[in-house]
Formats: structure tokens, sequence, C-alpha cells
């Protein structure tokens, strides 16, 4: 049923308006310094809005009244056909409208030649235009799609799928398609109204054959319990039932689809992130599309609330997707009329456009459509076509997109290190120069151009060789060093020298320590001399600090000691917490690049000491309340030194990881994290041992309910001071309010 | 009889329709006659012939000349304030209204057609905060509230917008007999005064005689008539009411025949027959006795309700004592019935026939003690003077001669009532000024960036009006989202061609409170119109959500502006009739109002760089911040910048150095011109000065000084002094905005300055700057920004700084710094400071783009050319320089460049987001091809005028310079023929010699 083999009925053309007309002028043509001021920006990586130069211009509106075949009316879809030809969609005129890349009038298909006479559309929603050039419209009101060629004559028509058990067909609405696709091989994808099962797809003769790219159904506790209860019939049909309304529709040169998802109004960014608005299906359904950016594609990332009082909110609304060649597709945002442009791997390009009444603004756009390099949006509500062109700093980006998908990477460099010149922050950029650097060997300077670019994979690469290299260079300088220190040791040992200072005070560290410093430093030693011994009640601060080590190691006897014997404990757990605090705020920030996560440029000194501190007093607080009535022997004073004194293995373990983690590579994530995490473990286990001690429990149950109530205490107290704090909140708008008032009124 | 004063108005607009043609006609042979005479005008002083005028005065039917000079005459309609302008050179006639609305008119309808016929209008917040519109003619003309006066030159307006009174007000509710009488019913013919007594019950109250027995009987039947009965025989006491119309006196002169017969039969007969008759008579006396007693109780009620109703501290009829009614003893009174809405109209009409007013009802009211209908309180006086001078039409509106109500008793507008001020918050002046019908206007220009032209025959009639702003945005008053860009109308100036004919405005005075609105036809009516509209007092509206208020709280500064609004009319004709030719005129009337002189002896267009010194970055140590600056470029850097491009051949650089000052792009508050230590302190910067004098180029620092930063507590900025008050009385503050959802952004504290403040800051400034002996001065953004001050007590006068009164104080500074000897470089420039600017950067070469604007014109680079040097926005930052490129040549801009010697940091550690483009060596070299390519032109139009500019095809324009050639520019990315040369693809074309042909 291609359209070459259907017989060609030259007389029977019923084509209302066959003009070709290469005079007329087109739309409104614009010049630069017409087109629309849009700010533009893009997402960093920690998904805020950056300023970056104009990548896309408005370049021509194109009106149907210029055309001289009318206004346009509600236009819903558009499309460009592999030869070019643009085909509108003009809906509320029930009427297609193909131009040509100049943006003169093909023809205009009001009129369908069906071999029972003419017939027409009826609100058609959606369009699509094969290789041959057939032309598959979704024709909503007649409940069909129809396939039609060029000059307007019917080659099939689709009516409803033969399918049982949708919600949408059976219920009034009935089969609404919107939007319409065809693969290589023929097969027709369908989005209907109301169907929220996935995309409907039909083979070549128009047979359904399944739907697909309904989201996996990940089942839940509760899920399992319902399967028990009902019958197979029910439980096939809750497994289709998972709200999935597809919004666009845009078959690749690969023939996969890239489909967009309306994102509900009150989804979070991190919703958007798990369940996201943009896949590229394969024919089976699967969602191959590769999201190896700062973010999952799905358009804005930093939008109001829902809740918040602005006048647009909630994520975007993605209406419609197209591709742009080289991997590179935009999707379209209905709402905040903005186009957002990724490439293959995910990372946002561009982003521009907006709502308003300016030129490359607008209404209610509803589709877009690529055009060779131009990107084109429908506007149903101006009736018009923008298109839009890309600016010389887009065109160098999607150039050196290109190049490097052919492997011409020298000149991808080079158009690279152009970008560069109009953004100076472009991510891609420095990354693509740093891959180059590390190609070169210019490891130093690869890593610096990876840290722009932000791209700690790379990063660490460039690191792993680099730190090989200077392994390399001074491999004989540093191994010799290490032959003559183990040389040295070996042979102190021979001799029968002990090294004494280490054991010593891991075990004894007052005596150790005031022994160590007696005849050195006569005031450090003045201070050691409080020290009467280990049963007296005075031992020195540093004494007291140093301690720590010996709890550490052994914590039963250390909490016990500190418990009964070292009244300085308390000054020394504060002095512990603050060095913990600290030792924090130093592993949040100087992590090295691979392992850090935080963006350590809006870091706030106050906020990530007190996220230690509040759960620390809070901990120690109800901790103290719940022994209490469980008979714990310990006072406040002894759970406020166990949780400080517990908390030691993080600054001691920390610290050192913090500072060797600038040196480690990805590879050594696990040692990283093993030996991270294993510092908060045993941070735990000293908590709970010093629990046990000072509480004087006996049993192991009795220390574990004892931890448990206190988390769920903690839990409480969280709860309440929320509580507390919005009724605050609230009292103090009504002050506000109140006061405002009596100051204009008045 | 009825006369109708809309339909007298409407058969006077359809008189002048029906003039049409032959006013063409006449026109027509008026500007033959002109153009005859034209010859030996040259030689006659006043030009006006008797016949010319007599001419000119049949020309304009309904309406009588009332001033005229050598250029103009002006004429008036006396009954529709409508006015008419004809211009005398060319004999082109121009309407206030257009005089055909009656018929052209088809979109329109009711009021909203009837405001063709308004020349101003105003708008308030009535006192449940809605926003109002009043026009002249629906609301002041068609009341006749206005007067007409003369003045010198011209004629004055004033008008009383909003009716004083609602409908009906003028019928008496209670009114004594000899007055409806003497002041109605004689005045009426014999259908009027029936009309009047169908609705107007005479009630008399007399001496009760008990001729009707039983007194009243109450029609109300039951207990309550019972009660009511014996109300109304208490407070009347021993009288009673009556109705006083001929059927009452008929019953009464009925009853006592049938009781006189009555008693006659029952003397004289005593036997069976006589029974029957005299029982038949009983009957009827007793059933006229119950109509009259009906007749008498409605009557009473009527009374008794119309007292109860209008009478305060009454509510019931059983408040009404008998001590109150005394006066009505042995009186008669009409009182008002109830009536339809239509028979309300009608009376209304024919009260208004006799002379009889809302005035003299409140009189009847008063001697009758109840209280009438109130007058309303929204009623606004306005006065419009307009007058000739030399070849110009002004309009003026006295701001001081506004008026509204303030602080009156408005009894609606809450339950108990409460006091209200109800400010004019915006005047529209003009609106239909020369208002062209489907077909007449070839386009409007608006002053919207450069410039921007309206085509309304090609303009749908779907996309938004226009409007644009006078010298941009006031930020003292807040805005809670980021807003799409309102726009920035640097020139205060629009206007519209028709064919051969055209017409400018220029806003004179209170053009900083002004906007520039324009809409096409089949908007709002049949015409499209360029209008401006003035705010006259700004508004901050508070969200109010406590229990005891919900929605908005309007607050208002303490007084309107009090100068006047002024606007200029000029006509053009012919070849004048176009945007070059509007762009020549004003730049004339700028160079004639100011003493400007014209740059003539100029050899190069200067190129324009500019740098920017240290910025300030943000840090992190241990996770606390640390505000610092970094230096882009040192003054040692910019010198080695400067030096490699003269070294290039460049010369004529103006460099534009900012960041210099401590605290770098966003520096301290500027008390002191202390420079950035970061940059290279003060020697660095004297090095710098050095080395540009050497090689020719100058330097021009900048300095911000309308919004300031707070650095520490001894930087000298006193926020509770320095700082503007928004209308709610907090310190104002300029926020940022998220650029993906437009929220406010947490950011540093950006403060208004005061401008009462201004002139000390400035002096301050200047005097430590004076030290650095730098000549030249960069003053950025006091060229394009304006805030207002809205605490009260911050002017001298004890009241607020409105906006006009802040751009006088700018003004002021900025010809003083001028006329201290420096050279003043502005951003944007707004129109009030190009006569004291040397440079203007950031010019804009394109509009905002809106939907309605058809295409962008270089208006104002037309007006700037010869007066001073301009450059555009810096070529680098645009997303494609060849096109900046071209720009710059097709409106004769020096080409702008902003440049620093290093790249900027990494966008982490700084929050100015605009750094991307900056770092030189990517940019230094295509800058000098752009410069070599572009001297040729750029050297040999400088200091010309720009005397024509054209479209010659789909983005190729034409831009001839005076004497000297012109340039043809193509942005299209194929090249173009035009006039048998072909331009290149994105390239341009100079055309040494060309004249304007």
């Amino acid at each position: 049923m291609s359209a070459a083999g259907y017989p060609a009925f030259q007389s029977a053309i019923r084509l209302k308006a066959s003009l070709l007309v290469t005079t007329l002028v087109v739309g409104l043509s614009l010049t630069a310094a017409d087109a629309g001021y849009c700010a533009s920006y893009i997402y960093d990586q920690w998904g805020r809005a950056v300023d970056a130069p104009e990548a896309y211009r408005a370049v021509r509106i194109v009106e149907g009244q210029s055309l001289g075949i009318g206004s346009f009316k509600e236009p819903q879809d558009i499309f460009v056909s592999p030869g070019g030809v643009v085909h509108v969609l003009d809906s509320a005129n029930n009427r297609v409208v193909r131009l040509d890349d100049q943006w003169n009038v093909l023809s205009v298909i009001d009129e369908i030649e069906t071999p029972t006479g003419p017939s027409r559309l009826s609100n058609p929603q959606g369009i699509f235009v094969d290789e041959n050039g057939a032309i598959f419209i979704a024709d909503t009101g007649n409940r069909r799609i129809v396939k039609l060629d060029a000059q307007g004559r019917l080659l099939a028509e689709f009516g409803p799928p033969q399918v049982e058990d949708v919600a949408a067909f059976t219920s009034g609405l009935g089969y609404m398609p919107l939007k319409v696709g065809v693969d290589k091989i023929g097969r027709i994808y369908v989005i209907a109204r109301g169907v929220n099962e996935g995309l409907i797809r039909l083979d070549p003769t128009g047979n359904f054959t399944g739907f697909i790219g309904a989201p996996r159904v990940s089942v839940s506790l509760s899920d399992l319990v319902w399967s028990r209860i009902f019958t197979r019939e029910q439980r096939d049909r809750m497994a289709l039932f998972l709200p999935v309304e597809y919004s666009g529709l845009h078959v690749d040169d690969k023939g996969l689809l890239y489909v967009t998802v309306a994102a509900g109004e009150t989804a979070t960014l991190g919703e958007l992130q798990s369940r996201p608005p943009i896949k590229r299906l394969s024919p089976s359904g699967v969602d191959v599309l590769v999201r190896q950016g700062f973010f999952a594609p799905a358009g804005d990332l930093d939008f109001a609330a829902a809740s918040s009082d602005a006048t647009v909110k909630g994520p975007s609304s993605l209406v419609d997707i197209a591709t742009l060649g080289a991997g590179v597709y935009c999707a379209l945002d209905g709402k905040r009329g903005r186009v957002f442009v990724y490439d293959s791997r995910g990372y946002l390009l561009f982003v521009f456009g907006s709502i308003g009444s300016r030129k490359g603004t607008f209404r209610t756009p509803v589709a877009v459509e690529s055009m060779g390099k131009a990107i084109l949006v429908l506007d149903s509500a101006k009736n018009s076509i923008t298109v839009f062109e890309p600016t010389e700093y887009a065109h160098s980006i999607l150039g050196a997109i290109v190049l490097e998908q052919i492997g011409k990477y020298d000149g991808a460099i080079a158009l690279w290190e152009q970008v560069l010149k109009w953004n100076a922050h472009y991510e891609l950029a420095h990354v693509a120069i740093g891959r180059a650097q590390l190609a070169k060997g210019l490891y130093r300077e690869a890593m610096d151009s990876f840290r722009l670019g932000y791209d700690r994979k790379h990063y660490s690469e460039a690191l792993a060789d680099y730190r090989s290299e200077i392994a390399r260079r001074y491999f004989g300088t540093i191994a010799s060093c290490l032959a003559v220190v183990v040389i040295a040791v070996v042979v102190l040992r021979a001799l029968g020298c002990r090294i004494p200072v280490l054991k010593r005070t891991m075990r004894r560290p007052s005596e150790t320590a005031s022994a160590l410093f007696r005849n050195r430093s006569p005031f450090i030693s003045r201070a050691l001399s409080s020290v009467r011994d280990e049963t007296g009640a005075h031992t020195s601060l540093l004494a007291d600090l140093l301690y720590a080590f010996h709890v550490c190691f052994h914590p039963v006897d250390g909490f016990w000691s500190l418990k009964h014997t070292r009244r300085g404990a308390t000054r020394a757990g504060a002095v512990i917490l603050s060095v913990v605090c600290l030792a924090y705020v130093f592993m949040r920030q100087y992590t090295g690049f691979t392992f850090n996560t935080v963006d350590v440029a809006r870091m706030n000194f106050l906020a990530e000491v007190a996220s230690i501190l509040i759960p620390f007093f809070v901990w120690c607080v109800v901790n103290w309340a719940v022994t209490t009535l469980m008979d714990g022997k310990g006072t406040a004073r002894d759970v406020f030194v166990v949780a400080s004194y517990g908390l030691s293995p993080i600054a001691l373990i920390g610290v050192p990881l913090t500072i060797a983690s600038n040196f480690m590579v990805a590879e050594e994530a696990q040692l990283y994290h093993l030996v991270l995490s294993g510092s908060v473990l045993w941070a735990a286990l000293l908590i709970f041992v010093g629990t046990m001690v000072i509480h004087e429990y006996t049993g192991v149950m009795t220390t574990v309910s004892a931890v448990l109530m206190t988390v769920v205490g903690m839990g409480i107290v969280f709860f309440v001071a929320l509580l507390f704090f919005s009724l605050l909140d609230a009292v103090r708008v009504f002050v506000a309010g109140v006061l405002t008032e009596y100051r204009f009124r008045l | 009889m009825r006369r109708d004063p809309l339909q007298s108005t409407g058969s006077v607009l359809s008189a002048i329709g029906s003039t049409l043609s032959v006013l063409s006609r006449i026109a027509a042979i008026v500007g033959l006659a002109c153009a005859l005479l034209s010859m030996d005008r040259a030689a006659s002083s006043t030009g006006v012939t008797p016949e010319q005028e007599i001419q000119a005065a049949q020309a304009v039917p309904h309406m009588e000349l009332v001033a005229e000079n050598d250029h103009l005459a002006l004429y008036i309609n006396r009954s529709t304030t409508e006015i008419a302008v004809l211009d005398k050179a060319s004999g082109d006639l121009w309407f206030s209204n257009p005089p055909n609305r009656e018929k052209e008119e088809t979109i329109a309808r009711g009021t909203e057609k009837q405001r063709l016929s308004a020349l101003l209008s105003l708008k308030f917040y009535d006192s449940s905060q809605r926003l109002k519109t009043l026009d002249s003619f629906n609301h002041s003309v068609q009341y006749g509230q206005f007067e007409v006066s003369s003045i010198p030159n011209g004629v004055r307006i004033r008008y009383t917008l909003g009716r004083k009174w609602n409908d009906g007000a003028a019928l008496p509710l209670m009114i004594s007999e000899e007055r409806f009488r003497e002041r109605i019913l004689d005045r009426l013919d014999e259908k009027g005064q029936k009309q009047f007594l169908d609705r107007y019950t005479l009630i008399r109250v007399v001496k009760d005689d008990q001729s009707v027995t039983g007194g009243i009987k109450a029609r109300v039947k039951g207990t309550s008539g019972a009660m009511l009965e014996s109300r109304i025989n208490s407070v009347f006491e021993d009288y009673t009411v009556e109705p006083g119309d001929e059927t009452y006196r008929n019953n009464l002169t009925n009853l006592q025949n049938l009781r006189s017969q009555l008693e006659d039969l029952r003397r004289q007969a005593r036997d069976d027959d006589a029974n029957d008759e005299i029982r038949n008579l009983e009957n009827r006396i007793y059933q006229l006795e119950d109509t009259l007693g009906v007749q008498k109780a409605n009557a009473a009620i009527l009374l008794l309700n119309t007292i109860r109703n209008n009478r305060s501290g009454v509510s019931e009829i059983s408040d009404i004592k008998p001590e109150d009614l005394y006066y009505l003893r042995d009186a008669a009174v009409y009182v008002q019935g109830q009536m339809p809405a239509f028979v309300q109209r009608d009376l209304d009409q024919l009260i208004k026939l006799a002379g009889y007013t809302a005035e003299d009802a409140q009189e009847d009211h008063t001697s009758m003690r109840i209280e009438g209908p109130h007058p309303r309180i929204d009623v606004f006086g306005v006065t419009v003077e307009y007058v000739l001078d030399d070849d110009n039409l002004v309009v003026v509106i006295p701001g001081s001669e506004l008026e509204y109500p303030v602080h009156v008793w408005d009894a609606a507008a809450t339950p108990s009532g409460r006091y209200v001020t109800l400010p004019i918050v915006s005047l529209t002046v003009m609106e239909f000024f020369g208002a062209a019908g489907p077909g007449q206007c070839d386009y409007i220009f608006v002053p919207d960036g450069c410039g921007a032209l309206i085509r309304p025959d090609h303009t749908r009639a779907s996309v938004p009006a226009f409007s644009v702003p006078v010298y941009g945005v006031d930020n003292t008053l807040p805005v809670a989202e980021k807003p799409i860009e309102p726009g920035h109308a640097y020139l205060p100036v629009y206007g519209m061609k028709q064919g051969d004919r055209a017409v400018l405005a220029i806003i004179e005075d209170g053009e900083a409170l002004a906007t520039v609105r324009a809409y096409c036809q089949g908007m709002y009516n049949s015409y499209s119109v360029v209008f401006s509209e003035f705010t006259t007092m700004a508004v901050e509206q508070l969200p109010c959500e406590t229990h005891f208020e919900q929605g908005v709280l309007n607050l208002y500064p303490p007084r309107c502006y009090q100068g006047d609004y002024r606007i200029r009319y000029a006509f053009l004709h012919g070849d004048e009739a176009s945007y070059v030719g509007m762009a020549l005129y004003y730049q004339d009337y700028l160079v004639g109002t100011h003493g400007l002189s014209r740059q003539s002896s100029r050899s190069s267009v200067p190129f324009f760089l500019e740098l920017i010194g240290a910025i300030p970055v943000k840090s992190s140590v241990m996770g606390i911040p640390i505000h610092t600056t970094y230096a882009l470029t040192t003054c040692e850097e910019a010198a080695k910048i400067v030096d490699l491009l003269s070294q290039a051949g460049v010369s004529d650089i103006k460099l534009r150095y900012s960041g210099w000052l401590a605290g770098g792009t966003e520096h301290d508050f500027p008390l002191r011109a202390r420079v950035d230590q970061r940059v290279g302190g003060s020697k660095a910067l004297e090095s710098l000065r050095l080395a540009l004098m050497g090689s020719g180029a100058e330097l021009y620092p900048e300095v911000r000084f309308l919004t300031v930063y707070e650095t520490g507590l001894f930087d000298g900025l006193n926020i509770s002094r320095d700082v503007s008050r928004r209308l709610r009385k907090v310190v104002a503050q300029v926020h940022t905005f998220d650029l993906a959802t437009g929220q406010p952004k947490e950011g540093r504290d950006r403060y208004i300055l005061s401008p009462s403040r201004l002139e000390w800051l400035v002096d301050s400034f200047m005097d430590s700057f004076e030290h650095h002996g730098i000549r030249q001065i960069c003053l950025a953004d006091l060229g394009n920004e304006i805030n207002s001050d809205f605490r009260v007590g911050s002017a001298a006068d004890g009241s607020y700084i409105d906006r006009q009164q802040a751009a006088t104080m700018i003004n002021g500074v900025v010809s003083g710094i001028s006329q201290n000897g420096y050279s003043v470089m502005v951003e944007g420039a707004n129109a009030a400071l190009i006569p004291y600017a040397d440079c203007v950067v950031g010019v804009p070469t394109a509009s905002s783009g809106r939907d309605i604007l058809f295409e962008d014109v270089p208006f104002m680079q037309i007006v700037l050319r010869s007066l001073v040097d301009y450059a555009g926005e810096p070529i680098n930052m645009s997303g494609d320089y060849r096109i900046a490129f071209l720009k710059a040549l097709e409106t004769g801009s020096g080409l702008c460049f902003r440049w620093s010697y290093r790249p900027a940091p990494t966008r982490r550690s700084t929050e100015a987001g605009d750094l991307y483009s900056l770092h030189y060596t990517g940019w230094i070299e295509s800058a000098l091809g752009m410069y070599r390519e572009a001297q040729s032109v750029l050297s040999e139009i400088a200091g010309r005028k720009i005397i024509q500019h054209e479209k010659l095809a789909d983005g190729v324009y034409r831009t001839t310079y005076d004497d000297c050639g012109a340039v043809v520019v193509n942005y299209n990315n194929d090249s173009a023929t035009v006039d048998g040369l072909s331009v290149s693809g994105r390239g341009y074309l100079w055309l040494k010699g060309v004249a304007d042909q």
C-alpha cells in the first residue's frame, strides 16, 4: 500500500489551492535585530539555571494569511517529511497544508479522495509522513487513522483497534487517536486520548498488536496482598493499570520512538528523575534513552512548587519531541513555552523560548519539529509557525557533536574551543577538551578541564594517569626512600632498640603523655601534673582527649573508666564533639572531586554543624529520658560523654580518608566507601557499647530496645518541633497581618 | 418634546458624517489653494488669506475657530469639546476624534462606541478597590459637566467626570404642593403633568373631622391591620391623612350625599319598601366608607414609609413620634410613589427640562425634614488646555488642577461607612487624536527600544495591544516575580503616518510618568491609535489576608504629580511624513530646546571598549563563605589591551572601565572614589590614565549611583536615610530573579538610592574622583534608571519624590558633572540626558519584538546621530556577531566589545551570570577584523546625519547619510540584488556619494 503503487488519478485531484507561489513573501521575515530577546539559560550540575548565550533565534514567523491560504486555525501538529516538505495539520480548518522548504505552498489537502467519494477530516490532531511520502493522520473526530498520498487520496484507513477491556474505549470517550508515528517497517504507533496503557501498536495492515511503553509494574507489598485476593483476570487488568498518558511521539531515523509523558502538576524533581517524562522506546517498548547528563532529561529542573503562589508552577508539561540528527533531540514544554535540546547522552545543550507576546515566544505551543538545522514550533493560539535557527554559538556546539560522532576529534576540539569563547562555562566543551588533553597525555590539564566540565568519571581517569605518571617519575626516589626506612628499622630492631611511643600511648595515654612531655615542655608538664592517677578525680584535658584512642579499641573498659574515674571527660567530650563537627565540615568540603557530591560553593558552615549537633543533642536528651525510664544507671553527663567519645572514629578516620580521597580514583570507590561506612559503623558500635556500659544493662536485648526507643523518641521530638514551628509561623503571619493593617488602615 | 442629549449628539455626529464628501472636497481645495499660495508665501508674513479662513471655517462644520496663528488653526465643537487642527501649510485637518465614527465604527457598541468621542479618560480605584475608568464623553460631556473658556492662543476645558447624582436623584421624594406646582408641573406640558401626577400622590394632613366613620380602615386585614390603624391614629393624634386627589374628594362628596339621602329616607318613610331602600343605601355607604378608609390608609402608609426610609434614626414606623410630624399638619405634600426604572428615566428627563435639579430636590427634602439621596463621591475634575505654539499643538493638563475625592465619607464602603480617598491613578490623553480607520494608516511609530513600527493593516486583531513605559519601569514599585519584559522607551515620542501626512507627539512634561500605548483596528474598535497614558499616582497593592480584611489594600502616596502633563504635537507632510522625518524633527527639537551643537568635524566613529575590572567572588574555607574580589582586568592589563588595539591601528578608543572601584562591579557605596586593590590601586589607575593619554584613548571609569550595595558598618551608607522607601514603608530593594522560575532569588542586598540623596552622594564621589585626574566618567545607570522615593518627607516640601521629580534630580546631577568639564558616558540614555552626554553606550538596536510590532527602525540612532557618539550592545555579547556588526553599520553605531583580560572564574564562585564570553584573547582578532572592515564606512559617516533609512527588501536595508553616501546591509544568508547592485549574504555595500534620491 505504498504511495507509489497507487494509481494516479490526475483528473480526480481535488486541491483547493495547488499554489506554487515562488515570489510570495512569506510571513514576517525577521532580521536578527527583529528577533525577540529571550533570556536564555542552561542548568548547571546542581540543577540551577545559569545564564547562557542565546542559542536559537526566531528568524521567521509563518502565518496562514501571508501564505495566501487564509489563517491557520488551531493547528495541532507539524511534520517535516524526509523529503523536506513541511506538513501543517490545520486542525480546526480540517486540512493539511504542504509547504516546501522555502515556505511556498505546495498544496492544501482539505478533502480526501476515497473510492466511495470525498471525505473530510474532523479535528485531526496528529500527522506523520513516511519515507515514501504517505501521510498518516490521526483523524481524531472521525476516530480513525487515515493514510493518504501526497495528493490527498486515501491509501488506507484504520479504525479503532480490536482490543477489549480498555477503559477509554468502553467508556463514552471512545477511540480518539491524538498522535501517530510509523517506524521503518511500517508498524504504526498511536497515542489515543484516555488510553494510559501505553502506545497502541498496529501492524502495517492496521491490526492491533499490543500496547507498548507502559512502565514496568514494581510489585509492592500491597500488590502482593491484593494478588492473593484477586482473580487472575482482575490481576491482569491491574497489571495494565499504571497511568501513563503519552503526550508526544516522534519516530527517529533508526525507527526508535521518542515519547514524552505529561508530568503531574505536583511532581517533584525527584519524581521526575525516577519516572522520567522523556523516553526512547525500542519497538518492544524498552526504554533505551541514555541518561548520562547531570539530570535525566525532564525539561525544567527548577520550578515553583505546586503549592507556591507563583503564577506558573509545577514541572514542565512536555507536549512534543523531535530529533535534530546526530542523536540530538528537543522537547517542547507547552506550559512555559520552552524548548529543551539534549544530546544523545542526555546532556542539556540549550533552552530557549518562552510564553509571551513577542517574536520567538508562544501562547499555546503544541508541536516542535526540526527542518535541517532549524527548529519549528507550532503555536495553536497564535496560529503560526516560528522558525528558529541556531546562532553561531549553537552552530558550533551542534557541529562539534556531529564531528565527534564521525570520529573527527581534531575538528571537534577546534569547535569546542570556539564554544568556550562564547560560553566559558560550557561543561560539555570542557569535557571534550579534557578528553583531547587526556589523549595527548596532558593529565594535569585534563584534570582541570574535567573539573570545569564537572565530569567525575573522566576526572578520575585523568587522575589515575596523572598519579601513575607521578609514581613512574618519582619511583626511584620513593623506592629508595622506602628502602632506607625499612633498612633503618630492621637495623635498629636488630640492634635491640625499641620504638616505645606508639604502643604505650595507646594503652596508658595519660601516663605516657605526661612522661612524654615531662622533660620537654614545662608548660604542658605543669598541666599534666594535675593528673593524680587512674583512680583520681582529675585528669588533664589532653589526657582525656587521648583517652579516646583507648576508648575506640577498648570500649567496655574505656567507657567504664570514663563514667567512674574521669571527671574531665565532659570537657574532653565537648572538645571531641567540636572536632567531629569540624572534621565533618572538612570532609564535606575537601573530599576529592571524584567522590564529592556537595555543592561546595553553597555550603553553609552553620547548617553543616547544625546537621551534626541537633541530632546529637536530641539523641542525648531522648536517650537520657528513655534510659531513665528503663532503669538505666547513666546520668545525662554519661550519655553525652558516650555519644561524643563514640563519634571520635568519624574524625579519626574521616580526616585522613578525606585527604586520601583527593588521590583516589573511581575504581577505588569501594575501598573509599568501605572505610567511610566502617567509621560510621564503628561509631555506632561504640555508642551502642557505651550505652550498655553506662546504663549497666546486662543484656544486649535491653540495650537494643533502649537504642530503638531512643530513635523512635527522636522521631517524635522532630515531629513535635516541626508542628511547633509551623504553628509559630502561622502566628507570625497573623501578627504581621494585623500589624500591617494597623499601620496602613488606621 | 423630550430632548435627549444623547440623540442630539448623535445627530451632530451624523451631520458631520453626512458632510464627509463635501469636507474632503473642500480639504482638497484648501490644499490646492495652499500649494498655489505657497509661492508667494515666502514673501508674505501671515500667509493666511481671508478666503482660506473662510474655507477653513467651512471645512470644519459644527466647529468654531478658537485660535490660530501662521501655521495652524484650532477649532472646537463647544457642545462635545471635540477639537480639530488645521495645518495651513498642507491643508491637513487633524481631528481629536474620528469624524465619521458613527458610520465607520463597526466593532464597539454602546458606551464603548461613545468613548470614541472622548478626549481624555481617567482611572481610579473605587472604595472596594476595583479599577474603574471614566471618560470625558460618557461621564462628563453627556451630563453637561464641562466648561469651555478661552485662553491666549487656545482654549481651556474643565471637565467634571463622574455624575454627581445618581439617576432619579432629581426626583423629589416629598415636596410641598405649591413648590411641586410652581417648580415642576407649571413648567411641563399636559402630558408631562399627567406623567408626574400618575406617580406622585398628593397627601393632606388635616384635622380629623370624623367624616369617615371608623377613621382609617387599614387595607391590611387582621391584627396587623388593626395595629397599623392604631399606630397611624396615635402618630397623627387628632389629625388624619387623606389623599388629595379627585377620586377621594368625589367619594367623600358621594358619601355625604348618600348619608343625607339616608337620613331623608329614614325621616320620610317608615314602611317596608323604604326599609329595603334604606338597607340598600346603608350598604352603599358602608362600601364607600371602606373604600375611603383604604385610600386614607394607603396615603398614610406611603407618607410614613417615605419618612421612615429617608430619615436617619428611624428604622420602623413605630419609631416615628407625633412631634416629628407637627410640621406636616394642615400641609399638602406630594409624595413620590413606586415607579419602575423606565418611568423613573422618563421623569428624570422631564424634570431636567423643567429645570428642577438634584440640588433643588435636596432643598425640598431638607424642608420636609427627610434625607434624600446623597451626591456621589466619585466625581473628578480635570482641566485640559489646547494651545497653538508656532507650528505645534500643545496639550496641557495641569497636574495641580486635578481634583479627586480626598477623605470623603463613603456610606457604602463598608456596612458602617468610612472615609475614603479615591485618587486618580492614571490619565489617558487624546486617545483618538488622528485615529485612523482601516486602510488609512501606513504605520504607527512607537519608541520601543530603538524604535519600531506597527502596521495596522498587517496586524492580526488577536495580538495584545502595545504599551511601553517611558524611561522604563520604576524599581521602587515592587514586583513579585520577574515580569515579562515591559520594554523601555528611551525617547518620549510617538507618531503616526497616514498617507502623505504624519503627526508626531513629543511628551514634554510628565514624560517619566508616561506609558506610550497603541492598538490597531479590530482590537477594541475600528480605529488604530497611538497615545500616552500618564500614571498620576503610583499604587502599591498590599495583600491583606488577616481575619479582618480579605483581599488587597491599595496604598497611595500623599499627593499626585503636581506639574503639568504636556504633549506637543507636530504635523508633518510630504517627504517629512515618515519615521525618518519624525526623528529628524525630534532631533531639531532637541537641538532647539537645549541649544545643542552638532558634531560636524568628527573624522572617525569611536571604538568602544568595555573592560571589566574586578568582580565580586565568593569562596569557601571550611564551609565559611568568604566574599572578596577577583580582578578580571587590572589597570595594567587594561593598558595592555588598549596598547594591543592601538598598535593594530585602532584609533579613538573610548574605554569604559567598570569594576575599578573598591568592591568591583558590585562596588561599595560610592562615597569616595577608592580604587580596588586587586585592580592595582590608585597608582595603577594613574598609570593607566597616562598610558591611555599616550595612545589617544579616553578612559571612562564607570560608577553606579542609583542602586547601591551595603558593604559594612562604616561604608557611609545609612539605610534609613539614604534608601528609598516603598509605599508600604519598607526599604526598597532590587531583587534578582531566577532565570527558570522567575521567582526572586537569594542574593546580595541591593538598595535603591533615594533621589534626595543623589546630589549629596555624587558631590562626595566627584570630590574624591577629581584627585585621579580623569576628566571622563561613565555614569552608567543614571542614563536608564529612574526610581521614586515614596517616603513621606523625602522631598524638600515635606512630601515624597515622584518619578518626574527624580528624573529632574538626575538631570541636575548629570548636567552639573558635565558643566564641571567632564565628558559623560551614559548607558541607554533616556532622552532627558542626551543634552548632557558625550557618548551613549548600550543604545538598543532592536525593539522588544512584540507581536504587534511589524519592524524595527533605528529611530533612536537617527536622533542621536551627529549629536553624540553612540554604540549598541557589545558585539561579543550577542549570539551572532556578524548580524551585530551589520546592525552597527546600518545604524551608524560605533563598534563595541566587552572584554576581560583574564577568563572568568568558574561559575560556582560568582553570582554574576553573564561573564561567559568575555575573555579577550578569543575576540581580539575578530574585533580587529571587524574594525578594519567597518572603518572604511564609519570614517566616512562620522558626524553625518542620517537623512534616509528604508527597507529595500526583506532583511535588506539602506541608510543614507547626509552628503556622503549610503550603506546597504543584507541580513539574509543569500545575496540580494537591489537596484542592480548585488549585496552578498550577511554583507553590506557602501555606496559612496549616493545622495537621497
